[in-house]
């Protein structure tokens, strides 16, 4: 994993692995002319990141 | 290594009639390079226009006919193709693009297509984004690149275009994509979570609140990028300044020195013309000169014939002559005296006793005045010079007044066309600059602080709203979301900046070290920095930026090879580089250290290159790094080019 993903990503109390998983799905869609749904498949994508965490809590 | 090539196919392809291949070797570790040796007009650009085409052809009637090879155009019928197999992500991946060429009336008719299979299966959705997601088109200029054109890369502005393309080598565009998109998720989430809490408590009060914060937050982010806008400005006008004034500098310095060359001129001048006296001089005397030692003999000589006794015994053995033959009648010869004779031979006695008497004090006054002479010429010739050395004095002096016209003359020369701006002026200019500048910072650091403040209170009413959240479990799972995508939003948001920082000083790591190991300036040359436009800069050892004009045009290819190799080297997925006679205007010391530099890419490397590119003993210094090499042979007979194996 990039350094510099894990430090940000620590520094903000964030997972870094949710931000390599933003990154990676933006990139698969840079190319593309138009990005619809970008926004609901990065809430999607945060959702369930947040569930598993839930679920590994409980 | 992830993206290479395998194989390139061709089919009646600009002057590759007929059907011929290319099979690139499995990369190596160390042996990266793969050397395509073509004359003039066999093929070599046109296989660099086949892997641009196969990418991102164009799909132009006009055009494609224009690819198809001319022997098959004659026909009237057939198909342009071009294959390239290569490797990119773990998969295979087969890229066929042609046009089908088909009678039409009078004309032909062009079907152009393209396919795409990945793992030997066809892929036939979305093919152009996939393209673009494997090797995005503005790219392509960064990794097939014409030697004749690479200098353009180290312009004195880069375009937005290229600033977009080396932007998406780095991958910079979809991190921004995300921070824009993870920011507009935010405000949805907000919105949301205000309609589910708009009839709980002061929800609506402290949506308010929040909205109120996010204005100011918009006005204040306004203001502080016109600051920063126009702190950049003012920065680029300064260091134009800077540069102006210390090309003044250099300017008045050699004013100054040309003054000083004038003196100094002037000064010999005056020098050469007193020694030019001295020697005309010298001219003017010289019948002096030459008369002492001439005179001094004389003058001995006249003393040793005038002595007393020698003239008294000649003068009385002719007395006694004479007198006898008076005595005699009779002459020497034996005729004898006449009335004349005797007459004549009476008086002449008579003379020489007169003379007899008187030869005493003429003789002593001739020789007096003759010893007179001699001293006055020796006196005048005592405080004679050396007219030798007056002379050679006087060409050192002709020759260093030389040396002085030249250099006078160069100066004269770079200083042509300068104006005399004040460079005390420039400093002014750049001191109100910089008290502006210090202004500016001041005026973001307060921007700075409101922001920082109303994020405080931000977050303080959107913790308060957010507690409402908790009544009703939508609420709740929105006020989660929406508290877990500020965070990744707040961190993706640095990540961007730092990113873009890290790339830039990583191509400019990575560019210098390119550079100085193919400078043939290395003690003169420190680094090659990158703007934040991505203009180049070649900076000195004493930090003072090279003027892009005062780059050569060798040079500039350098500076831009470094960066391109740079800037590959730092892409998200390097892909192959593939170079047209990449050696325009480099010299062999140049030309040696771009050789050295290429199996240092640690991708796969392609040579397109005639044989003064690479001429054999520097050929032999790459030997080790060299996969495979191949060569372009012409069929003039079928006028068509072959690729073989070397």
């Amino acid at each position: 994993m990039d350094d510099l993903v894990r430090e940000i990503a620590t520094k903000h109390a964030v997972d870094p692995e949710l931000i390599e998983r933003l990154v990676e799905f933006e990139r698969a869609k840079v190319h593309l002319q138009r990005r619809r749904g970008a926004k609901d498949e990065l809430r999607a994508i945060i959702e369930r990141r947040l569930e598993d965490v839930e679920e590994r809590e409980s | 290594m992830s993206f290479h090539f395998r194989s390139i196919r061709l089919k009646d392809w600009l002057v590759y009639g007929g059907e011929t291949e290319l099979r690139f070797p499995e990369f190596q570790d160390g042996r990266n390079l793969v050397v395509v040796n073509g004359q003039n007009g066999f093929g070599k650009t046109s296989l660099l226009r086949a892997l641009e085409f196969v990418f991102h052809g164009r799909d132009k009637r006009p055009e494609l006919i224009e690819l198809w090879n001319e022997k098959a155009r004659a026909k009237g019928e057939g198909t342009l193709e071009v294959a390239l197999e290569f490797l990119h992500g773990g998969h295979v991946c087969k890229l066929v693009r042609g046009a089908d060429f088909k009678p039409w009336g009078n004309t032909v008719a062009v079907t152009p297509w393209v396919k795409l299979f990945i793992d030997g299966t066809e892929d036939d959705r979305q093919v152009p984004d996939k393209i673009e997601q494997l090797l995005p088109k503005e790219c392509l200029e960064f990794l097939f690149f014409d030697g004749a054109e690479i200098s353009r890369y180290a312009q004195k502005h880069q375009s937005g275009g290229v600033r977009d393309a080396i932007e998406k080598v780095l991958g910079i565009p979809a991190v921004r994509n995300l921070r824009d998109d993870l920011g507009g998720l935010v405000g949805a989430l907000e919105d949301e979570q205000e309609r589910l809490l708009s009839a709980t408590g002061n929800a609506a009060q402290l949506s308010a609140d929040i909205e109120s914060l996010k204005v100011e937050e918009e006005t204040y982010t306004e203001r502080r990028a016109d600051l920063v806008e126009r702190k950049a400005a003012l920065e680029s006008t300064k260091r134009e300044l800077e540069a102006e004034a210390e090309g003044i500098d250099a300017i008045e310095r050699e004013r100054n020195e040309l003054e000083e060359k004038r003196r100094r001129r002037a000064t010999l001048e005056e020098r050469h013309r007193e020694l030019d006296a001295q020697i005309q001089q010298l001219v003017s005397r010289a019948p002096l000169y030459l008369l002492e030692a001439p005179l001094r003999q004389i003058v001995e000589q006249s003393r040793a014939q005038q002595t007393p006794s020698v003239r008294r015994d000649r003068q009385q053995a002719q007395l006694q002559v004479l007198r006898q033959i008076l005595e005699d009648a009779k002459c020497l010869c034996g005729r004898d005296v006449d009335h004349d004779l005797e007459r004549r031979l009476t008086e002449e006695v008579n003379r020489l006793d007169e003379l007899a008497k008187a030869s005493g004090a003429r003789t002593a006054g001739t020789t007096g005045d003759l010893v007179d002479l001699a001293a006055t010429v020796r006196t005048l010739a005592t405080d004679r010079q050396d007219g030798e050395e007056i002379i050679d004095r006087r060409a050192t002096v002709a020759m260093q007044m030389e040396e002085i016209d030249t250099d006078i003359d160069r100066l004269r020369k770079e200083l042509e066309g300068h104006d005399l701006v004040s460079v005390k002026e420039l400093y002014e200019q750049i001191g109100v600059i910089t008290h502006q500048l210090r202004e500016l910072a001041a005026n973001i650091a307060s921007v700075d602080e409101n922001l920082a403040r109303i994020a405080r209170d931000r977050e303080v009413k959107q913790r308060e709203r957010d507690k409402l959240g908790a009544g009703s479990d939508q609420a709740r799972g929105v006020t989660r979301t929406l508290a877990e995508t500020r965070k990744v939003h707040a961190a993706v948001t640095e990540y961007v900046e730092r990113l873009i920082e890290e790339k830039r000083a990583g191509i400019e790591d990575c560019a210098t070290e390119i550079f100085r190991m193919i400078t043939n300036k290395p003690d003169e040359y420190e680094a090659i920095r990158l703007r934040p436009d991505y203009t180049l800069e070649v900076l000195r050892k004493d930090g003072s930026v090279v003027e892009n004009e005062k780059l050569s045009a060798g040079e500039k290819e350098v500076v831009a090879y470094s960066f391109i190799t740079a800037l590959n080297l730092s892409s998200v997925d390097p892909a192959p580089f593939v170079m047209d006679t990449p050696f325009g205007h480099l010299d062999a010391g140049h030309r040696t250290g771009l050789l050295h530099s290429l199996p240092r890419l640690k991708v796969q490397a392609i040579l397109l290159a005639t044989d003064r590119d690479l001429p054999p003993n520097e050929r032999d210094a790459i030997n080790g790094s060299i996969a495979k090499e191949f060569v372009l042979r012409r069929d003039q007979q079928r006028a068509l080019t072959l690729i073989e194996e070397c």
